[in-house]
């Protein structure tokens, strides 16, 4: 009988790394799977940026009249920024499919499943960051042919790629922590919504460094926002300038590790049983 | 590298009982951070095949006793072993072991029946050769065979249910855990899920479910524990479990309910002749109440005795003691403290003192 003697073969030795591997990818396959049949999110998430491309540069268009202005064509001067915009947005989705699936009680299955914790994050991460590579070629693809141009060439498009994941890995980081502390899908939407406006605001987007008031100058070194741009912006349009682009790096890493260490903290406390009292759960 | 769970070069009785249960817990305590202790020194043993229930009001302790036998709890003090493994040591070998269907509904409403148990199965790594044959067979289980391909979120509750269900299959674990499995669901949806239930226990699998309804258990399990505040008070088959109770009740209403009338309507039913000894004949406002193990059996009969001497019955009613029943039994308190609950009790406990006189 099939279940008659079940107790030996569960004795299974711990997880090599074959198995963590098909775990990441049977976790990315699902959240591809559901950012597929969620088209309403993967719409509203390309077309506010592009909304972004077309209405702020028909806006802004004489600013580079300015004298000092280090570009001849605004929609050039500001495609990296919405690049960045666009991956602000779709690390605050992150946040809240996770908190989704805490309420959907999806989270507690996993958890009582033998699947790899690690690599239920790790798989839908990799599915985010699969979605805005995707998102940031159309709106490189678009910027092109309104007349952008990326002086780097293809290196320099597939290195704006890895920056913008680089970048939306602080955001993502932020979304799930704001999710872990709050356990609320909608306060984590709105908080890491929220933020997206000021950051930019207070960042070398709209206009260079140089042109921003003091006050927002000294705030825009403390902001991701400023390194993303900058490093993308160096990219298409003055080429392979390291001194800005290495610097930008080394940044975003430090923000990835700060953000992304709490976060893993925070996660490991919620999938190690008994240490956290559940949020919804019944007695 | 496997390890050996039991010895077995040589003779062990304390293992050879071990390897027939599919759970021991020895005095389980458990206390949340907030303070609450939901579990407290509760001591279990069930034999691998049971269908066994766990009866208790909402707040009794029932889903964290189950969240510390599928390893998302550490219990405070006490040992967990699950099918012969010790749950603290081994998670994971316990979650290879056991399915679990949490009081809410856990699916994905964005992905199809089919793609929820193909997920489940990569969750649980079964082999890729078998797992259309096996997604097959739970749908057929489960009775979604022909909306396996419709998403989750055109389902109805009873539906998102069973698929629940049978996602918690998909390894085939020789224990499985169902939190209140029926909770939310109207009566032909509760009926289908009963079916499907004892089904899967009729295939060899081990049901561990809690509930808050006896009639649930006593359908469904062969061996019952009641839990309040976190202890076991009570443990035994169901009709052991309504023997406390004293059997079904049969309400009668008569038409005319002056003194006389009602004590000649007793006297008429006490010399019928139809009842046992254990069966109690009480007197309520506007009638008779009585109580027997046999209610069901001698319902008809009493009614009749009453009919040929003239005393009209204008309703009657027959109820099966409840959860509710049990518990005053037991503890002398019902579920709810409220203080109309209480109100109701009192004058249902007066009548019982009537009954038993």
């Amino acid at each position: 009988m099939r279940r008659a003697d079940a107790g030996e073969h569960f004795h299974r030795s711990p997880a090599s790394k074959s198995v963590v591997l098909r775990d990441i990818w049977t976790n990315f396959e699902r959240w591809n799977l559901k950012a597929v049949r969620n088209p309403f999110t993967l719409t509203v998430s390309v077309v506010m940026p592009i909304i972004w491309l077309v209405g702020y540069t028909q806006v802004f268009k004489s600013l580079t009249l300015l004298p000092g202005f280090p570009a001849d064509s605004y929609l050039a001067f500001f495609s990296p920024a919405v690049i960045i915009v666009m991956a602000m947005f779709a690390a605050a989705t992150s946040g809240m499919g996770l908190v989704d699936d805490m309420d959907m009680g999806i989270f507690n299955k996993q958890l009582v499943s033998p699947m790899n914790r690690s690599a239920m994050f790790v798989g839908k991460i990799c599915s985010e960051a699969l979605r805005l590579a995707v998102e940031v070629l159309l709106l490189l693809a678009l910027a092109l042919a309104l007349g952008a141009h990326v002086v780097t060439g293809l290196g320099g498009i597939v290195a704006i790629v890895l920056i913008a994941e680089l970048f939306s890995f602080v955001f993502v980081a932020f979304s799930n922590i704001v999710g872990l502390v709050t356990r609320r899908s909608d306060a984590t939407a709105l908080i890491s919504n929220f933020i997206t406006l000021p950051l930019v605001f207070l960042s070398s987007s709209f206009v260079p460094r140089s042109l921003l008031p003091a006050w927002i100058q000294t705030i825009s070194a403390f902001n991701p926002v400023t390194y993303g741009v900058n490093a993308i912006r160096a990219l298409m349009l003055d080429g392979w300038v390291w001194t800005t682009i290495g610097p930008a790096i080394g940044v975003l890493v430090v923000f990835d590790l700060v953000l992304g260490g709490f976060a893993v903290v925070l996660l490991r406390r919620a999938t190690d049983s008994g240490t956290t009292p559940s949020v919804r759960g019944h007695r | 590298m496997t390890k050996p769970l039991t010895t077995t070069n040589h003779v062990d009785n304390r293992a050879a009982t071990a390897s027939r249960r599919a759970i021991s817990l020895t005095d389980l305590w458990f206390t949340y951070y907030n303070g609450t202790t939901a579990v407290r020194g509760v001591s279990l043993d069930i034999r691998k095949g049971e269908f066994f229930g766990l009866l208790g009001p909402n707040g009794a302790g029932k889903t964290t006793l189950i969240k510390t036998l599928v390893t998302l709890l550490k219990p405070t003090t006490g040992h967990v072993t699950v099918n012969g493994v010790d749950a603290v040591e081994q998670p994971v070998a316990v979650r290879n072991s056991v399915g679990y269907t949490a009081q809410d509904t856990s699916v994905d409403p964005e992905l199809t029946a089919r793609e929820n148990l193909q997920y489940a199965c990569k969750m649980y790594r079964v082999p890729q050769v078998e797992r259309a044959d096996r997604i097959a067979d739970l749908l057929q289980l489960v009775g979604l065979e022909d909306v396996a391909d419709a998403r989750a979120d055109t389902f109805s509750g009873g539906m998102r249910k069973r698929l629940d269900i049978a996602t918690s299959l998909v390894h085939r674990p020789p224990l499985v855990f169902l939190d209140e499995p029926t909770n939310g669901l109207d009566p032909a949806a509760r009926l289908r899920l009963w079916e499907h239930l004892r089904e899967i226990n009729a295939q060899g699998t081990t049901v561990f479910l809690t509930t808050q309804y006896l009639e649930e258990a006593d359908h469904l399990c062969n061996r019952l524990a009641v839990i309040a505040d976190g202890e076991l008070i009570a443990r035994g088959s169901p009709a052991e479990l309504k023997q406390q109770v004293g059997g079904d009740t049969l309400e009668i209403t008569l038409q005319t309910t002056t003194p006389t009338d009602v004590a000649r309507a007793r006297r008429a039913v006490l010399e019928s002749d139809h009842l046992g000894e254990d069966a109690h004949v009480g007197l309520t406002q506007d009638g008779l109440v009585i109580s027997s193990p046999r209610t069901r059996q001698i319902g008809t009969k009493v009614l009749v005795a009453l009919e040929e001497r003239d005393l009209s019955v204008t309703q009657f009613n027959i109820r099966s003691p409840t959860l509710d029943d049990v518990f005053l039994t037991l503890t002398g308190e019902t579920f709810d403290e409220t203080h109309q609950e209480k109100a109701t009790l009192s004058s249902t406990e007066h009548v019982n003192e009537e009954v038993n006189t």
